[in-house]
């Protein structure tokens, strides 16, 4: 909510200059978006607008001749389109310096010289809106400073109102606040209704239909009154708060809401078939247009504002055209309604219109203080509009709305707050903040709650009412005792899982929750394909994220396309730990923790001294069985494992605890060429849950051998088709008790070994745990390792 | 021969003392230790001598040449490292050692989990897809309440939605536990905000609660301090400003004193002395109720906060959509 200083200072006498005024409001929780100094520019004067003459090179310039008391007439250069000639308007001459530092010098525009500029409430920082010259009224005096003429010393607040606070969305809250806070005197507006001839009730009838959704319904008449340009004064205010003045009346109706809060509705009475108001539910189907020119089928569960015939605007919402001020308006049924929050709020969310009416009603309105916003209209309508007022007002409030008592206990509060506020003091801020004493004693008091505070209805509300005008600044902070639990975790899995990859060197991303449904028709995977099972987000922001992930692999392909291909950094190893989401065929949706890992260009980060490795299959081979091994998880890698990412034959799968719960392998070409990757990557996934399931218990330390191990390298020389894993599994069908270990320590492929053919040399560890081997007994078993190596893996043996 | 050999040790000695490069070395230990050398000639000479000089003779003559060769391997090993010393470059660089990075979210996140590890709180983790119920209706958000409007929330049907605030996560924890209760909980959560530099629509939040006998408004302010002095590593006051959540009353907006200036003003807290950071409170009554815990025995408080927010404030990072966007130059800032 916009208002300014000065406005605000005619409902409460403030001794606070704006930026301390600024620190207060934040102090009560009012958040200032915004605290600007207006009419900040100079040089600008009233002038009057004598000729206007076509522009000769332009179509859409005119060249007028301004009188701006100057000694000389001023020939300006403008594209405005609003004015004629005999209006006055500000002038910005020769010199002048209008908001944000823009300077006015002679300047020549189409080839014309143009001496100043004619203004408009945007460019003088009045309104955000540009809406042509700004046109004064006619006796404004020519060449008079535009500052003092407008008494533009003034400061306009932003203000940030939370949604249980309704009552500060009218001047008269807030400054009720900084009334009870700095306990200083709240002023009531003005309202002085002259008596005449006319009486309200028998002008016009008003009947409630439904009282659930209006509770009360007053509503005064006015007669002769003369539509027109509002005050000056008013104009700019409502611009101030980002409100366009349309005429005297329609201004006056917003006036009041601004300042009182309560939003009110002008009718054309004439316009009102049969002189008769009926607040009733839309029938299913019925249209109205409403004044911002859109015609809008209603449903049965919206109210409306009716006469006989037809509806004359959407409850609470926005008036109907049909009942409009319009020029020869003479008689005003001004409207102050009090509607169900709930249905309001349904109504324009359904209809998606939120208005200054229906922000306010949807929140809550004040049911007492609407007869004072509805006598303050009318007041302002007999004073600036010629009105004169019929006596009485239709006041239709079907059952009274009870008033909320609240019961608060002085230890309770002190003890919540941990603060030894005195009881007197408690009694005081309760006063102060409007709210009616029913009943006192040692233990505490009983209060009514005012009729403009409709949230509050409990203790602990009263207790936060206390604290507020307190002040939070005077809560002592203390720490609690905290009492030790035993057994707390002190770490999760995933953050080990996180620490064994930064520790192999890799990097970690954090990639959005969303991906777009189009992503795996582009990379190329399967219309039938599970991945495919995702949640889909019913109002995304944009097409890009209109479904939730079900792969880590978009995420980390679009930070590869961003690091490799954008920037040129071909060496990535990335991994991400986070969930991916499901939606099963019965539509329910489920959320999974995995780990992706993505690897391409060089396994180290490249130097002199180093020789470069790119990453390859056995590099993501390696890293996953590392880190699961680390992890004390238990696996098998599943060969011929096919994954709809991978390249064919490149893929391996990891089994935990009989279960597929991850993969590795190298990623298709088509895919990564479809995100603009031109080298290879390689990618893993695996599934938290299952790890952790898996995993075995703490570390168990094996004790150190007492007794020497002797080494033998045997190199196989097999054909290329024969594995290491098919060695190994011959070695071990020897069931060679005192083989401690063995490891792969060399493959080649060459000329030395003949086309076919390859060498594989395992090292093998013997040892026996309870003596020391002789030379003898090892080559003998080496030797007969060797010997049914050619039978059974048709291997020669290489020297 | 005694006497022949104690001039021939000084001799030696000298020789090896007086070679400066590898090949004088070599000259002189063939000179006296080589097939025809001056030492090699006594040991031939030993087995003409008289049958009990033999091994007085031959314990010299080992003794000498043991000592000569000892001299020469001392020696050689100095002109060694002195001439690779000459062929180094100490200035190339030195080996690279590849290391990993944990995500700037995480490194905040770790740090503020062990601070709450160390006050003894929980660390609970909640689903990010939500219903309706966890995420607004238990935590008092009425149905059709404006304060909704706070929240913006993406919607996945059957009536979930996508979590907007950790929040859902204290009522999840305080159905399954009884009081006392503290806990934190840090992760994703989403609002269909459009992005700008201090928006995203998914960002991470930590959240936190404490239930006792006896938890007030001023326990609340003395744990936030204990915390933000820990991970600013300087120590700050707090400031409350009131503001609003349904499930806590009283509300409350939290600065803490400027980190950098110490609360005297300066570029990084706008020179207001204060950096804003979050939300906290008193648990409302209603939240106590749809738990089933007794609002009179029971008071708590939560707090919540994004963890983009203190990563950025803590390393001066100007842009929240860098977070997502995982450029190396980014993650590699933060060893």
């Amino acid at each position: 909510m916009k208002l300014t200083y000065n406005w605000l200072k005619e409902f409460v006498d403030l001794d606070l200059a704006p930026e301390a005024l600024s620190a207060k409001f934040i102090s009560l929780g009012i958040e200032v978006e915004s605290l600007t100094r207006l009419g900040d520019f100079s040089g600008v004067v009233v002038g009057l607008i004598e000729k206007i003459e076509a522009h000769p090179n332009a179509d859409k310039l005119v060249y007028c001749t301004v009188d701006a008391g100057k000694e000389k007439k001023l020939n300006i250069v403008c594209g405005a389109k609003n004015m004629k000639a005999g209006d006055k308007v500000p002038v910005a001459v020769d010199g002048a310096e209008l908001p944000g530092g823009f300077k006015i010098k002679h300047t020549k525009l189409r080839g014309l010289l143009s001496e100043g500029m004619l203004c408009s409430s945007k460019e003088l920082g009045i309104s955000e809106e540009a809406d042509g010259l700004l046109i004064l009224p006619s006796d404004a005096p020519i060449g008079k400073d535009i500052t003092e003429y407008l008494n533009l010393k003034d400061w306009l607040f932003s203000l940030e109102i939370l949604p249980n606070r309704p009552d500060y969305l009218g001047i008269i809250g807030v400054a009720r606040m900084l009334s009870a806070s700095l306990k200083i005197p709240l002023k009531t507006p003005e309202i002085e209704i002259k008596k005449t001839d006319g009486k309200a009730a028998s002008e016009v009838k008003v009947t409630i239909a439904d009282k659930e959704l209006c509770p009360r319904y007053t509503a005064r008449i006015i007669k002769g009154v003369k539509p027109g340009a509002s005050p000056l004064l008013m104009q700019l205010r409502l611009k101030f708060a980002g409100v366009r003045p349309i005429n005297n009346i329609v201004d006056v109706t917003n006036y009041v809401l601004l300042e009182l809060g309560h939003p009110l509705h002008a009718f054309d009475k004439k316009l009102i078939s049969g002189n008769h108001i009926i607040v009733r539910r839309a029938e299913k189907g019925e249209k109205m247009t409403t004044l911002d020119g859109v015609t809008r089928e209603l449903g049965a569960d919206m109210l409306v504002i009716a006469d006989e015939q037809k509806a004359v605007a959407l409850a609470g919402i926005m008036g109907g055209n049909n009942s409009e001020i319009n020029s020869s308006t003479t008689e005003v049924l001004l409207e102050s309604a009090f509607f169900d929050a709930v249905n309001i709020r349904k109504t324009s969310k359904t209809i998606n219109l939120s208005t200054e009416a229906s922000f306010r009603f949807e929140r809550g309105m004040d049911h007492e203080g609407m007869i004072r916003a509805l006598d303050r209209a009318a007041y302002l309508l007999q004073k600036y509009c010629g009105g004169e007022v019929c006596e009485g007002i239709i006041d239709i409030y079907p059952e009274k709305i009870k008033a909320r008592k609240i019961t608060t206990r002085f230890d309770r509060v002190r003890k919540l707050l941990g603060t030894d506020i005195p009881d007197g003091e408690m009694l005081g801020i309760s006063e102060r903040l409007g709210f009616k004493m029913l009943a006192k004693d040692k233990t505490g008091f009983t209060v009514e709650v005012p009729s403009f505070r409709v949230e509050l209805d409990r203790e602990i509300d009263m207790i936060e009412e206390i604290a507020q005008v307190y002040g939070y600044e005077q809560i002592k902070e203390r720490t609690p005792l905290i009492s030790l639990t035993s057994c707390i975790p002190q770490t999760s899995f995933e953050d080990e899982v996180k620490r064994a990859l930064v520790g192999r060197g890799l990097y970690e991303a954090v990639n959005w929750s969303f991906m777009a449904k189009s992503w795996f028709d582009k990379g190329g995977f399967p219309a039938g394909s599970p991945l495919r099972e995702y949640p889909e987000i019913l109002n995304p922001l944009t097409d890009e994220w209109n479904v939730m992930r079900t792969t880590l692999l978009p995420g980390l392909l679009a930070n590869t396309t961003h690091n490799v291909t954008r920037f040129g950094n071909r060496n990535l190893r990335l991994f991400e730990v986070g969930k991916v989401f499901l939606k099963d065929s019965a539509g329910k949706f489920s959320e999974h923790k995995n780990i992706g890992i993505i690897a391409t260009g060089l396994i180290s980060d490249p130097g002199w001294a180093e020789s470069p490795v790119e990453a390859d299959l056995y590099y993501i081979k390696g890293l996953v069985e590392s880190v699961l091994a680390s992890l004390r998880v238990p696996y098998e890698l599943l060969e011929g494992y096919e994954g709809e990412a991978y390249e064919k034959g490149s893929a391996v799968g990891v089994s935990i605890n009989g279960k597929t719960a991850g993969c590795f392998g190298e990623l298709r070409r088509n895919l990564l060429k479809a995100f603009d990757i031109k080298q290879r990557v390689f990618y893993s996934k695996l599934e938290i849950p299952s790890m952790e399931a898996a995993r075995t218990g703490t570390i168990k330390f094996t004790h150190l051998p007492k007794f020497p191990a002797i080494k033998r390298d045997i190199s196989f020389i097999v054909r290329k088709n024969i594995t290491s894993a098919a060695i190994s599994a011959y070695i071990e069908s020897l069931r060679i008790k005192l083989i401690e270990k063995m490891t792969v320590t060399a493959v080649y492929e060459g000329d030395n070994v003949g086309k076919e053919l390859k060498s594989v040399t395992f090292a093998i560890v013997f040892r026996s745990p309870d003596r020391t081997l002789t030379d003898k007994e090892v080559d003998d078993l080496n030797n007969s390792i060797i010997a049914g190596a050619a039978e059974k893996l048709g291997a020669v043996i290489r020297k | 021969m005694e006497k022949e050999l104690e001039k021939l040790a000084g001799e030696i000695a000298a020789a090896v003392n007086a070679a400066k490069t590898r090949e004088e070395l070599e000259a002189a230990r063939v000179k006296y230790l080589g097939k025809k050398g001056a030492l090699t000639a006594f040991f031939d000479k030993l087995g003409s001598l008289p049958k009990e000089e033999k091994p007085k003779a031959g314990a010299l003559l080992n003794t000498l040449r043991n000592k000569a060769d000892a001299l020469l391997g001392e020696k050689a090993e100095g002109l060694e490292s002195c001439s690779e010393s000459n062929a180094l470059d100490a200035t190339l660089p030195g080996r690279n050692f590849s290391t990993g990075r944990y995500h700037p979210l995480t490194i905040i996140s770790n740090e503020a989990k062990e601070i709450f590890k160390s006050l003894n709180f929980q660390i609970i983790e909640g689903p990010e897809i939500e219903s309706d119920y966890y995420n607004f209706e238990a935590l008092n958000f009425p149905p059709h309440h404006p304060a909704r409007d706070m929240q913006n929330s993406f919607h996945l049907g059957n009536g979930m939605l996508l979590r907007t605030h950790t929040s859902p996560v204290q009522v999840r924890t305080m159905e399954k536990q009884k009081p006392p209760l503290r806990m934190i909980t840090i992760g994703k959560c989403y609002r269909s905000d459009a992005s700008d530099q201090t928006h995203t629509p998914m960002f991470h939040q930590i959240e936190g609660l404490m239930v006792d006998e006896n938890i007030n408004f001023g326990d609340l302010k003395g744990i936030l301090k204990v915390f933000f002095s820990r991970l600013f590593e300087r120590e700050v006051n707090i400031r409350f400003n009131p503001s609003y959540f349904p499930f806590t009353e009283p509300s409350v907006e939290v600065s803490f004193s400027c980190h950098v200036c110490g609360g005297s003003g300066c570029s990084v807290c706008k020179k207001t002395g204060w950096i804003e950071i979050g939300g906290a409170g008193m648990v409302d009554p209603n939240v106590f109720k749809s738990i089933g815990y007794d609002s009179e025995r029971w008071t708590g408080f939560a707090f919540g906060w994004g963890i983009e927010r203190l990563a950025m404030i803590k390393y001066g990072i100007n842009d929240i959509r860098l977070f997502p966007e995982n450029d190396l130059r980014f993650l590699g800032q933060f060893e």
